[in-house]
């Protein structure tokens, strides 16, 4: 792969012009990938920057909503009229024989990789901490979807992610579901906060809102009610995972102020996205959408500057140094699992799940929507009283990952939190 | 004289005082000082006369009380922005909410006080002697009102802060430095395991910068 520079200057680098941002329906939608041959890392980029540009064309009508101004509502319209056309040339790359089933892998693939690699990446240790504990969540969505593929289709998940990201079960689904306000996290300080954490939140918040939109939308396709169940089940868990993101931000910044983050954070990813792809083809489409963003950064900038008095350079830096890409992290994940899967959110902070209060409010929450039936159990046990012969390439990992679910389960009353030492985690068994 | 340039401000002025009855309504429902809520209840009766005060002049002048001026929903905008303070900042104690909430009757109170100084004004000023007659009566009836209102507000408001610096309460240590410059104690004291393995070079950075005020003195 040539070298890309990963620093820099988003004022100044050259745009594409606003008014030659607009593409015919023949240019909009190119061929979709081969899921047979696609990297799963292009699969990932696709499908995080549909939910990038997704969370800007939501976030543009939102503020159109709140302003009157002839002018920032005159470039609202522009800019997302181009926000919601690269999303119809992204979200258009993914190819019609990839089943829904086969996208949600991709989906928590996604959310493992760019979760982990932020986390590794984020400066604040109290975001950083958020990511770690919505990483184990949705690695472990990973792991019951791999299921439901192997019983509904009869598919090997590892087709989906190439052997980049392991199955194995996380901070077990049926844990997940907490009393909505339990979620809520503190948020950074705007004056204080690097723009580096800025980015990564609403990154990832982007990311989270995508997934949550694509289960909600798809949920109901299968027939079976299991299927149908469990989408209803990591659907709302990724509700919880917009909530807990979202509530990182600031709320003190403005309307102009976050759509001027949007820009830069649309800057940030299609230029790592550009860096990092493998495809030639994606890759050209990742370089012109970069192009557009600049554009969009710069007059957005400006309105800043004009309406508020804000040097966007002060508020968000000169030069912007682009380190994220989508690359294994198994070994991060399986440390962060080994010292966290007990964890539990309590207000503001978090808990080993053996020391939580016993007015906890998660667990009448827990009672009301798991009574009459745990979907991620059911899919587990499910498969575990097949009992099929490993017959298939992918056979072993789903059986090495059954394992260690059945090893959780009967030893939840070991403490694996770490900070003693003496964790016990069921992962050092998988090697 | 221009009434159509007069019946906008009137309708702007009319909006300021139902600002201001919303901004009594809020404050006094969670004032924990009994003198300072009966002081906001009072005002507040008196600001749903100088509404009604205002209604009639409008009526008088040939204008219609339903008639919204441009000015006017700015107005409306402003003093909701005063209200809307503590819906994004969190954090204050409640002294500082209190006191918050008595500083916004000041700014309020300010635009209430201009606006009736400018009616006061233009009735001496005016030589339509139909309108000089509707001006100088509703000024008569509400301008020592008005006085008194910013006076008390600005008053107490200093007393207030006066007696917070001198004799506090002080904000709890773990608050002090710490809401306004980083938002969180270190993570060893809310998480039981944070993770230090495995992370990247832009994780070791410092997660704070100087704010942009420090930033843009320093870089002249
Ligand atoms: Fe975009
Ligand atoms: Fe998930
Ligand atoms: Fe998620
Ligand atoms: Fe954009
Ligand atoms: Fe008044
Ligand atoms: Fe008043």
């Amino acid at each position: 792969m040539t070298t890309v520079p990963t620093t820099l200057d988003p004022w100044r680098e050259k745009g594409i012009p606003l008014d030659k941002q607009f593409r015919s329906w023949r240019e909009r939608v190119k061929a979709p990938y081969n899921k047979r041959d696609v990297d799963a890392y292009t699969r990932a980029r696709v499908i995080l920057m549909n939910g990038v540009e997704n969370e800007c064309w939501n976030y543009s009508h939102h503020f159109a909503r709140c302003t009157d101004n002839p002018a920032i509502k005159g470039l609202l319209a522009q800019t997302r009229m181009v926000e919601q056309q690269q999303q119809t040339t992204i979200n258009w790359l993914n190819p019609p024989d990839q089943t829904v089933l086969e996208t949600t892998i991709a989906y928590e693939q996604v959310a493992v990789d760019l979760t982990a690699y932020l986390a590794r990446n984020e400066p604040d240790a109290y975001v950083r901490e958020a990511f770690n504990f919505g990483l184990l969540e949705d690695f472990d969505h990973l792991y019951r979807y791999s299921e439901l593929l192997d019983y509904l289709e009869g598919k090997d998940p590892d087709s989906i992610l190439q052997g980049k990201t392991e199955i194995i079960p996380g901070r077990p689904t049926a844990d997940h579901h907490n009393d909505p306000e339990v979620m809520l996290r503190k948020h950074y300080e705007k004056n204080r906060a690097l723009p580096l954490s800025k980015l990564h939140t609403l990154t990832l918040l982007s990311a989270e809102q995508q997934t949550y939109l694509f289960y909600k939308e798809h949920g109901f396709e299968y027939g079976s009610r299991l299927a149908r169940e469990l989408y209803a089940e990591i659907g709302e868990v990724e509700e919880h995972h917009v909530s807990f993101y979202e509530s990182l931000l600031d709320p003190s910044e403005t309307y102009l102020e976050r759509q001027v983050m949007h820009e830069l954070m649309e800057v940030y990813n299609y230029f790592h996205c550009y860096a990092q792809e493998t495809d030639p083809r994606i890759k050209q489409i990742w370089e012109e959408f970069l192009g557009m963003e600049l554009t969009h950064l710069h007059l957005w900038g400006e309105m800043l500057k004009q309406y508020q008095g804000v040097d966007p350079r002060e508020l968000f830096g000169d030069t912007m140094a682009v380190d994220f890409k989508f690359t294994e992290n198994k070994e991060y994940v399986r440390r962060v699992l080994e010292r966290q899967r007990d964890l539990r959110l309590i207000a503001y902070g978090w808990a080993p799940k053996d020391r939580l209060p016993k007015d906890w409010p998660s667990y009448r929450y827990q009672q009301i929507v798991n009574a009459g039936g745990i979907p991620s159990e059911e899919v587990v046990m499910r498969q575990l009283q097949q009992r099929r012969p490993a017959e298939r390439p992918g056979d072993e990992l789903l059986d090495r990952a059954r394992q260690v679910a059945v090893k959780v389960d009967a030893d939840t009353t070991a403490a694996a939190v770490a900070g003693d030492g003496a964790a016990t985690p069921a992962t050092q068994e998988v090697k | 004289m221009q009434l159509p340039v007069l019946l906008d401000k009137l309708s702007e002025f009319l909006m300021v005082e139902q600002g201001g009855l919303e901004l009594y309504r809020v404050v006094a429902s969670r004032c924990t000082d009994p003198a300072l809520t009966q002081r906001y209840e009072a005002f507040g009766q008196e600001t749903a006369i100088h509404r009604q005060v205002l209604v009639n002049l409008i009526q008088r002048l040939g204008g219609d009380p339903n008639y919204v001026s441009p000015t006017a929903r700015l107005a409306q905008v402003k003093a909701a922005g005063l209200l809307q303070g503590d819906l994004v900042v969190d954090g204050l104690s409640q002294q500082e909410l209190e006191a918050n909430d008595l500083e916004n009757v000041l700014l309020a109170e300010t635009k209430d006080h201009a606006d009736w100084h400018l009616l006061q004004q233009l009735a001496q000023q005016v030589d339509d002697p139909t309108v000089k007659q509707a001006l100088q009566e509703v000024v008569d009836q509400v301008e020592d009102e008005e006085d008194t209102h910013l006076s008390w507000a600005r008053d107490t408001l200093s007393q207030l802060a006066l007696k917070l610096v001198t004799q506090g309460p002080a904000p709890a240590p773990e608050r002090w430095q710490q809401v306004l410059t980083g938002p969180v104690p270190p993570i060893e004291q809310i998480h039981p395991a944070p993770i230090e393995q495995g992370l990247l070079e832009p994780a070791r950075l410092s997660p704070w910068q100087e704010t942009p005020v420090v930033r843009a003195l320093r870089s002249g």
